[in-house]
Order: C-alpha cells, then sequence, then structure tokens
C-alpha cells in the first residue's frame, strides 16, 4: 500500500485500454486505436498519455504509441482482474447481459475494494476467464500488503492470511482453537527466541515459534482495529508495555 | 453395563455425558453431581480418561459421565479421540455441553459440532460469577433462542444451577416440542457440496447435514462408515472446494463453524470496558519474561527450601516423638508379654513401618502436594509451559511436555497419564522416559530426608543437579533415536483463579489417601517380611548375590541390597527399609556420607516403581516399559559407581 497513488476513473481506463491492446499481442498500443477503442479524440488521448507518462505510468513516444511501466501494468492488471470479475459476476449471478455487463463493470471496478474483488473471487470459486473468455488475471494482493510469519512481528493485531504448516496435528489444533485465515489476532508478548502469546476471541493461547513460523500474518487495518479494541474486553497485558 | 440395566423401567440409570472445553468446569460439576472424588484442575486437558458417576435426582438414578476436555470432535490427541467416540457409540439421554461464559465465541464452536451431530444438547453457561468482575453480560434467553437450546446458568465450583441442568438434562425427551437447532452456515461451495453428498449417506442416527461435513472434512471415523464409491465421490468436491478457496477444505470448514459461533456470541454478549483484576496483573506478571523468569525461580527455590526446613522440622519431630515417646514403653510391654521372636519381630516392624510413613513420607510429600495443588488450582502451569517453552526444545520437546513433567515431581503415574493430551506419540515416549528420571515426591522425601540430613546439603542438590543432566542427556539421545515428529505449543493460558480452599484441600487429601492406603499396607507387610528373613538368617541369601553390585560397584553396606528391592515397589520404602534395615533413623551412624549419597542417587535414578512401570505399559506397551527400566537400571549404576569412586578418591 506504500506505493498507492490516486488515480481518477479515467486514468484507469487508459491504462486497461493499453493493458487490452497489449494482451492481443499488439506491443505497441498508439494513440489511434486507443482513440477508437475508448471513443474519444486522438487529441485527447495524446494528452492523457503525456499525464501518464509524467506519473511514471507509461512509456509515451509520439507518433509511435504507449506502452505499461512495470507499475503501470501492475495497475492495469489489477483494474482488469477487477472488471472481468465483475462481469463474471453480474452475468452468472445478476443474470445481466453480456454487454450491460461490460458498462457496469467499467463503472464499479474503479471504486471497488481489493479486499471485496478478493472475496468475491472466492465466492465465485475463483474463475478463471470472463464471460467473454478472456483471462482473469490471478489476485496481486499479496504483493502489496505486507505480509510476514507471526513469528517475526512486534507486539499488535494482525490479521491470519494463511498457514503453511503440513502437520495434520497443528492444522487441526489451529483449527479447533479457531486460530484460521481471516481471524484477527493479538500478540501481547513474544519470548525471545522462544514462544509468543496471543490473545483472541477473550483467550490467551502460547504458541511455539514453530508453530508461529507456519502462520502468515498482515498487519490488521486501522479502523478495523478500533473497531476491535473498543469491542474486546480490557485487555490486562496490554496495560503495561513489557 | 448399559444393556443390564436399561431393562429395568423407571429406575434404571439415564445416561448424561458432561462435556466442554479444557478447563470449563466439567470435572467441579461431576463431582457437585456425583459426589465422586474427581481431581478438579485449571489445567486445559486433565481428565484423561471417561470417568463415570451415580447421581441421584429425586427418586432416580443418573449415570454421569465426564469426559475429557475438548476445543473440538476432530480428534487430534488420544483425549480427543475418546471422547468423539463415546458420544458417538454411547446411547445417551443428554449431553450437558459446560460453556464457560467468560469465553462464549470460543466454547460455542464446540457446542455447534455437537448439535450438527444431532447430539442432545443442553447446555449449562458456567462460571457466570465471573462476568460480573470482568464486565460483561450475557443475556441468556437470547442464547437459547439463538441456539435452540436449553441454556442455564452454573456456578459449577459452587454448586450453583448444577440440580436445574441435570434436572434439564434428565427431562430432555419430555421436552413438550423439539426445537429446531442452530445450523452453521458454511460458505456457498461448502453448501453445495454437503448437499451433493447428503442424497448418497446410509440411513445412521447421526444427522445427514452433519455426518456429509464431516465427510467432507475427511473424518477418519465417518469415513469408514461409507462405501468407496460415496468416499471416490467425497473427495471429488473435497478436491472442488479446496481448489476454490486455495486451503484445507477443514479451514473452510472451520471457518464456517467458528463465524457462526462468533456470530451468535455478539449478538448476546453485552461487553464493558473493566479495570484488569487482581487475577490479571498476576497472570501479566507471570508471563512478561523480565518478570515470569525470576518469579518462577523464586516460586520453585522457594518450595524447594520450605518442604527442606519445614519438612525436616517436621520429621525430626515426628522421629523423636516416636523414639523417644511412644516405643520404649511399647516395646517394653511386648517384649514382656509376648515370648514368640517371630510375633515380637513383627510388631516391632510393624510401628517402625508406621513411624517411617509418618516421618520421613508424610511431612514431604504432603508438603509437595499442598504445593502443587495450589500452582494448579490457580492455573499457574500452564505458564510455566509457556516459560519453558524454548528451554524444552533443547531436549526435543515444547512447552506442553512440562506439565506433565512437572506433575512427574509429585508422581510418575498421574504424570504419564497426563502426556495423553500431547499430539504425537514420539512426544508421549520422550515425556514418558524424562517422567521416570524426575525425583517425584517420594523421592524428594529420600534426598532432601536421608541425603540433605545426613549427608549434607551439598549432597541433596548434587543429586538433583545430576538428575537434572541426565534428564537434558537423555531426551537429546531419545530425540535422536525415537522415530516419529513432533508438534509445537499451541496451549490456552487460563486466567488466574484466586486459589479456593476446600479445592485444594480435597485435592491434596485425595492424592494423600491414594498415597496412605497403597503404600502403608505394602511397608506393613515389607516391613514384617524383612523382620522375619533378618530374624531367621535367610537375608544373607540375598544379600550375597547381589553383594557384587552393591558393595563392588556401588560401595554400600551389603544390607542395603534388600532396600533397593524394596524400592523398586514403592522409592520411598528404599529408605524406610534402610531404617528397618540398619535399625535406626540415624542414617549417619552406620553409613559414610558417601555410601548415603550414592544411595540416594541411585534411588532416585533406577527403574520407576512397580506402579510407574505399569502405567507405561498400558500407555506405551510392555516393551517401552522393560526397554526404560533396563535404561535406567544402567544409568544408575553407571552414576552411581562413579560417583563413588570419584567421591573415595577426592576423600
Amino acid at each position: 500500500m506504500s506505493q498507492k497513488r490516486e488515480l481518477s476513473s479515467a486514468e484507469e481506463e487508459y491504462l486497461e485500454a493499453i493493458y487490452t491492446k497489449q494482451e492481443s499481442k499488439a506491443r505497441v498500443a498508439t494513440t489511434h486505436d486507443l482513440a477508437a477503442c475508448l471513443g474519444v479524440r486522438d487529441a485527447s488521448v495524446t494528452e492523457m498519455l503525456k499525464k501518464l507518462s509524467e506519473k511514471g505510468l507509461v512509456d509515451y513516444k509520439p507518433y509511435r504509441g504507449a506502452t505499461l511501466t512495470e507499475t503501470g501494468c501492475a495497475i492495469a492488471t489489477k483494474v482488469k482482474r477487477k472488471h472481468r470479475l465483475l462481469e463474471r459476476f453480474l452475468v452468472d449471478i445478476c443474470g445481466i447481459d453480456t454487454r450491460e455487463s461490460h458498462k457496469q463493470a467499467c463503472e464499479i471496478e474503479h471504486v471497488i475494494s481489493d479486499k471485496a474483488i478478493d472475496n468475491l473471487s472466492a465466492q465465485l470459486g475463483h474463475p478463471s476467464t470472463c464471460p467473454g473468455g478472456s483471462a482473469i488475471p490471478e489476485s496481486s494482493s499479496e504483493d502489496e500488503t505486507p505480509v510476514s510469519k507471526l513469528s517475526e512481528v512486534g507486539k499488535g493485531a494482525y490479521t491470519i492470511r494463511f498457514l503453511t504448516s503440513k502437520e495434520p496435528e497443528t492444522i487441526s489444533r489451529l483449527c479447533s482453537l479457531g486460530l484460521i485465515p481471516g481471524l484477527t489476532v493479538r500478540v501481547l508478548r513474544s519470548i525471545a527466541k522462544g514462544p509468543l502469546v496471543i490473545e483472541t476471541k477473550d483467550t490467551q493461547i502460547a504458541l511455539g515459534r514453530d508453530v508461529a513460523e507456519s502462520l502468515i500474518v498482515s498487519p490488521e487495518e486501522p479502523e478495523a482495529e478500533g473497531r476491535r479494541t473498543r469491542r474486546r474486553r480490557g485487555a490486562p497485558s496490554t496495560a503495561t508495555p513489557g | 453395563m448399559r444393556e443390564t440395566t436399561s431393562k429395568k423401567k423407571d429406575t434404571a440409570p439415564k445416561g448424561i455425558a458432561l462435556m466442554g472445553n479444557p478447563s470449563a468446569g466439567k470435572s467441579a460439576m461431576f463431582s457437585q453431581m456425583t459426589g465422586v472424588n474427581v481431581i478438579v484442575s485449571n489445567i486445559p486437558q486433565s481428565t484423561v480418561m471417561v470417568q463415570k458417576g451415580l447421581s441421584h435426582l429425586d427418586e432416580h438414578t443418573v449415570m454421569v459421565y465426564d469426559l475429557p476436555g475438548v476445543y473440538s470432535i476432530t480428534a487430534v490427541t488420544e483425549d480427543e479421540a475418546a471422547t468423539k467416540d463415546f458420544l458417538l457409540s454411547s446411547p445417551l439421554e443428554a449431553v450437558i455441553d459446560i460453556v464457560d461464559a467468560t469465553r462464549l465465541e470460543r466454547n460455542l464452536y464446540l457446542t455447534l459440532q455437537l448439535l450438527e451431530l444431532g447430539l442432545p444438547v443442553v447446555v449449562a453457561l458456567n462460571q457466570v460469577d465471573l462476568l460480573k468482575t470482568l464486565n460483561l453480560d450475557i443475556d441468556v434467553a437470547a442464547l437459547e433462542r439463538e441456539l435452540g437450546v436449553q441454556v442455564v446458568p452454573t456456578i459449577a465450583t459452587q454448586g450453583e444451577g448444577v440440580h436445574d441442568v441435570l434436572e434439564t438434562a434428565f427431562h430432555y425427551a419430555d421436552q413438550p416440542s423439539r426445537r429446531t437447532h442452530r445450523q452453521v452456515n458454511y460458505d456457498d461451495h461448502v453448501e453445495r457440496a454437503v448437499a451433493a453428498i447428503i442424497p448418497m449417506l446410509p440411513e445412521t442416527s447421526i444427522p445427514k447435514r452433519g455426518f456429509a461435513v464431516r465427510l467432507l472434512a475427511g473424518d477418519k471415523d465417518f469415513e469408514s462408515r461409507v462405501d468407496e464409491h460415496t468416499l471416490e465421490l467425497v473427495r471429488t468436491f473435497r478436491g472442488e472446494v479446496e481448489r476454490a478457496h486455495g486451503e484445507d477444505v477443514a479451514v473452510t470448514i472451520a471457518r464456517g463453524q467458528h463465524s457462526t459461533a462468533d456470530l451468535i456470541a455478539s449478538a448476546v454478549l453485552v461487553r464493558k470496558v473493566h479495570k484488569p483484576t487482581i487475577g490479571e496483573r498476576f497472570g501479566e506478571i507471570s508471563t512478561r519474561p523480565r518478570t515470569g523468569y525470576p518469579l518462577l525461580v523464586a516460586l520453585v527455590g522457594g518450595m524447594l527450601a520450605i518442604i527442606f526446613y519445614v519438612g525436616g522440622y517436621l520429621n525430626s519431630l515426628i522421629a523423636t516423638f516416636f523414639e523417644g515417646i511412644v516405643f520404649p514403653p511399647l516395646y517394653a510391654v511386648v517384649d514382656a508379654q509376648v515370648a514368640n521372636p517371630f510375633i515380637t519381630s513383627a510388631v516391632h516392624s510393624t510401628l517402625l513401618a508406621l513411624a517411617a510413613v509418618l516421618a520421613i513420607a508424610i511431612p514431604y510429600i504432603l508438603i509437595f502436594f499442598i504445593f502443587l495443588a495450589i500452582l494448579e488450582d490457580v492455573g499457574y502451569l500452564p505458564r510455566v509451559a509457556l516459560l519453558l517453552d524454548r528451554q524444552a526444545h533443547v531436549i526435543g520437546l515444547h512447552g506442553r511436555s512440562i506439565i506433565p513433567m512437572l506433575f512427574g515431581y509429585g508422581c510418575s503415574v498421574p504424570a504419564i497419564m497426563a502426556t495423553r493430551a500431547l499430539p504425537t506419540r514420539k512426544e508421549r515416549i520422550i515425556t514418558t522416559a524424562l517422567i521416570t528420571l524426575i525425583p517425584c515426591s517420594a523421592r524428594t522425601a529420600i534426598i532432601l530426608g536421608v541425603a540433605a540430613t545426613y549427608a549434607g546439603v551439598q549432597y541433596a542438590l548434587a543429586i538433583y543437579l545430576i538428575s537434572f543432566v541426565l534428564i537434558i542427556a537423555s531426551g537429546r539421545l531419545l530425540r535422536a533415536t525415537v522415530p516419529g515428529r513432533t508438534a509445537g505449543l499451541v496451549l490456552e493460558i487460563p486466567l488466574i483463579r484466586r486459589p479456593a480452599l476446600v479445592p485444594i484441600l480435597k485435592k491434596t487429601w485425595l492424592r494423600m489417601r491414594e498415597f496412605l492406603y497403597i503404600a502403608v499396607p505394602l511397608l506393613i507387610v515389607g516391613s514384617i517380611v524383612f523382620g522375619w528373613l533378618d530374624l531367621t538368617g535367610l537375608s544373607r541369601f540375598i544379600e550375597a548375590p547381589m553383594a557384587p553390585i552393591t558393595v563392588g560397584i556401588l560401595g554400600l553396606p551389603s544390607f542395603t541390597a534388600i532396600c533397593l528391592i524394596y524400592g523398586v515397589l514403592r522409592k520411598e520404602m528404599a529408605v524406610e527399609m534402610l531404617a528397618i534395615a540398619s535399625g535406626t533413623f540415624i542414617f549417619s551412624t552406620v553409613m559414610t556420607p558417601v555410601q548415603i549419597f550414592v544411595f540416594c542417587l541411585v534411588v532416585t535414578l533406577y527403574v520407576p516403581c512397580i506402579a510407574t512401570f505399569g502405567v507405561i505399559a498400558r500407555e506405551l506397551n510392555a516393551r517401552w516399559a522393560v526397554g526404560i527400566s533396563i535404561f535406567t537400571i544402567v544409568l544408575a549404576l553407571i552414576a552411581g559407581g562413579i560417583a563413588f569412586r570419584v567421591l573415595t578418591f577426592a576423600h
């Protein structure tokens, strides 16, 4: 999230259009192609490409066209992923026809959150293609949310992302205590080279360092943490920093 | 035995099972219901087998079963497997699910699993008295509505609500209208798979939805109940769900159950901010490394010091009382009245044995048991497991194994039984083997009562040090040689409870009683036989063949041979018999300090007592029991032989 930049819907639309062109074997998206695709004048395209080039999102060569930079490509991929998943959702679940779904997906894709789209993808069973048959890019959210092993983090609230343990005993024990992806835990204490104490659901649990290593977590989002703190009953162990 | 009794009509005992998360209060509830003296502890997973007892409800008799505490019925440890097995195979009138009110969300997870399997659940909402101190409140009527089962608030430790919950469970079948229970809402993939599996299932007493969920989760007990064709399809569905979610299907299912539990809990729970209680402050201090380790050292050191000084004081008080005041007139009377030397010998031996029990065993063992009961009751032991987890890795274990090992300082038998809560067999084997090397309270009585008193405190400390070093070394050896693997530490840390006098005394008495009932008769018989062997001169036939070991390797007086043999029956008998064999409690008059030290060291290490041998054979197998015994005998002879030679040269 560190490199998050605010882009307008129009800017995202341009990146998406260039992405589509590059995807369909054209290595460079020309100004003219883009104008036709987005239904705007060539001059507007040139102006926008210059702007995007300044932001370091595209490589723009006048009269030749534009290619996406690495950053630009990442953003475009994400928008495209949202677009195609939304189309899937609108067609499969809402029963909307493909043309209408494309229009609506174009609007929703700019406002829907990464987390919402990841959950939608899970609900849909992680489809691999959109209704039109184009591939849906893989989620890149893991690259963006800083994740680390629970054994390596400091005190504070974290959300469990996934379990890497392969031992059935450990997985089962973690499941029965509710330590599963999606749960928020609070690290209360970490004994050097030793176990951790975490708090969840009003209970303190000691976790061996080896077990904590198999839990991949990301820091809890601030607003969600605020809600949780209010809900939590008085936390004895956070009262005095140790 | 249910078959035989259930034929009778009104008086037939109805079976009611007690279920719940570890330390939710099952055992307290059980002892309130039945009056059977179950040991109640504040340690997760301390009930290691299914206990049963009769309870009386008005004119009816009810059979109550206390099951081991479990977080779920997925059966990872042997405790959990035993619980699930019992629930699925026994026709029960009702299952009382003891839900810890202070940990509602977590406890409801198990409740939902029980309901899913169609068990006749009545919820006992326990520890409701603690809600006030934590500034929580639970809407009981709303909880009943949410779950669709009857909920009875209880305070098991004080007996409040216990009669009500038993009555509700007893009349479970008479409920006017069966309500619909709360179902877990799984995500669509799981729901679709479950819906597809249901039509293929055979007719059983288990609801098909629950059956399908367990099958999908890969529960072996349920997989064995369906044919290969169905299993094949279940595997296909499982694969589909796992592909969709990118995680183990068991995790997806657990998420559904936990989120339903969360929804229910947040609907009925009212929270307010509260100040940390004294218990929470102490809990905080006890787990923070900077304060936790010094506290641990202080507690253990203080305990040993009190046992040594107070125990030592009581010991000498009791010994002088008997030897100086009680015995002389009794001996005089017996010697004057009875001519038969066998009878006078038997009377002398019996008196000496009783004095030995009172003077050597009780001061040390009683005080130790009181301490252990306090530490257990307040919930301190899991904190020791936490603090020593890192250290336990040195010997191939983790912190969870520390709790059975701490019990080992009390008695090896319950300690070895407590290893059932460990997740893998390798951990059980290593922990069991090491427990036999830990000085139990009987050996503590020997080390403190004999070595420290008659040879010197430095000798007692040396024995502790040697046994500690050997435990570490053996642990490392076993870690490398025992096949299998170990799982990591995942242990709940309970709230610190204020110690309650009555349960502590009750627990201490139960442990003491067992000791007295078993040890005293054994000692009296042993003592009489020993007296006769001595009288008839037969004892040399035992002493002579063992002399190469006792005198040759260990440098001990030959009369210690019989003591060592008796020590196999019970460890402290080795010393009590030593008093009888040498005719005095003042061991320094018959043995040198080095001999006393070597004797105590060998007794501490060699072959586990007969009861421990039996429990190892039952819990692991006879081969391990024999193997561990041989291992410890060799260890004791090597350690004793080296100690004797080193100390003799040094002097």
